[in-house]
């Protein structure tokens, strides 16, 4: 019961921290999406405090399932397939080379700034 | 009516995702067969057999956009799990996750310029660089062609899963945080996943360095996409 009533808490919140970002993006204009700002948050606390360390298991959870809630946005490319297929080949050739171009960068940044394997 | 509708596509989604994860997870769960886009192509399909078009089916997904605010909030664990790895490095971390997010960004804006790529494509392309999660909140903000770009970061997930590592290792990239952070910022969520069952380590880096990527880019893309609004013609 106990850990049932800690995980509705986890969750809300986490919802707390994503209505209160989206709060202060929008009244204060930031670019920033509301729920990256309410991330930033949460990290902060977890990281410099043990204030919401109980929400852990919540977040875990909820971040493992992450993938459940991008199939309904996924779904909506139907509307865009045929602007995908006029990219065709130059479509797929952009995506390799720059992700390639990418982790090529990343790797490259990391050890010229000293970084260690 | 509607409500009926609305909670069959809230509780059916998440539950067709899970039936995918499981089914694809007794193959091993190669990168190339991604649950997320192999649920959306099976609800696609279902939308077509029954009375319901994409966008009636958008409307009806509401709830599931409104989750996923706090699940993005969730991935502050994802940082907290890798939090010794990212703190004993955290100067070349910070430059390596934010000059690679940049370069993604310009590589996928710059190489759609010269391709001639229509201006909707170009505008999705600029997200495709960060996890699906962060593109479709950043597009949804800048009223981006949300659809559009969460399949092409994905499919740019499942690309960089695929091709990265053999890369690194052709170049003779080695080590977890090296080979860790170049798969977190080019593959994201897709890539972590995959590597996690080879090397753990590396997947401590390229979880923190997934979530930091979408920060850069959420900060970032915004600025773009409004020059891109300018000058895109």
């Amino acid at each position: 019961m106990h850990k049932t009533i800690e995980f509705i808490g986890g969750l809300a919140v986490l919802a707390a921290l994503s209505s209160g970002g989206a709060l202060i993006a929008g009244h204060t204009g930031i670019a920033v999406p509301g729920p990256v700002l309410g991330m930033l948050v949460y990290t902060g606390l977890l990281l410099g405090t043990t204030w919401l360390d109980w929400t852990l298991g919540a977040a875990r959870l909820v971040a493992s399932l992450i993938g459940a809630l991008l199939v309904a946005p996924l779904v909506g490319v139907a509307l865009f397939g045929d602007v995908a297929a006029r990219g065709g080949v130059r479509l797929a050739v952009l995506l390799v080379v720059s992700t390639a171009l990418t982790a090529l960068a990343t790797a490259w940044l990391f050890r010229a700034a000293g970084g260690k394997a | 009516m509607t409500l009926l509708w609305s909670a069959l596509v809230t509780i059916g989604v998440p539950l067709t995702f899970v039936a995918v994860r499981r089914a694809t997870a007794l193959v091993g769960s190669p990168p190339y067969l991604s649950p997320v886009l192999i649920a959306a192509l099976l609800v696609g399909a279902a939308c077509c057999r029954a009375p319901l078009d994409i966008a009636a089916f958008e409307r009806l997904a509401a709830p599931l956009r409104w989750a996923l605010g706090p699940a993005i909030v969730a991935l502050g664990a994802v940082v907290h799990a890798s939090r010794l790895q990212l703190r004993a490095q955290i100067g070349a971390l910070l430059i390596a996750v934010v000059g690679g997010t940049l370069v993604g960004i310009a590589s996928a804006v710059g190489i759609a310029w010269a391709f001639g790529l229509e201006p909707m494509l170009r505008d999705a392309l600029v997200t495709k660089t960060v996890t699906t999660p962060f593109a479709i909140l950043i597009q949804t903000r800048a009223g981006g062609p949300v659809g559009l770009a969460a399949a092409l970061a994905v499919f740019t997930g499942v690309v960089g899963a695929v091709t990265v590592p053999p890369l690194l290792r052709a170049l003779r990239i080695q080590g977890s945080a090296a080979t860790g952070l170049a798969i977190g910022v080019s593959s994201h969520i897709v890539g972590t996943d995959a590597i996690q069952r080879r090397d753990p380590r590396a997947a401590a880096f390229a979880g923190g360095a997934t979530v930091l990527a979408g920060v850069t880019a959420a900060v970032v893309v915004p600025l773009i996409w409004q020059w891109l609004q300018r000058h895109g013609g």
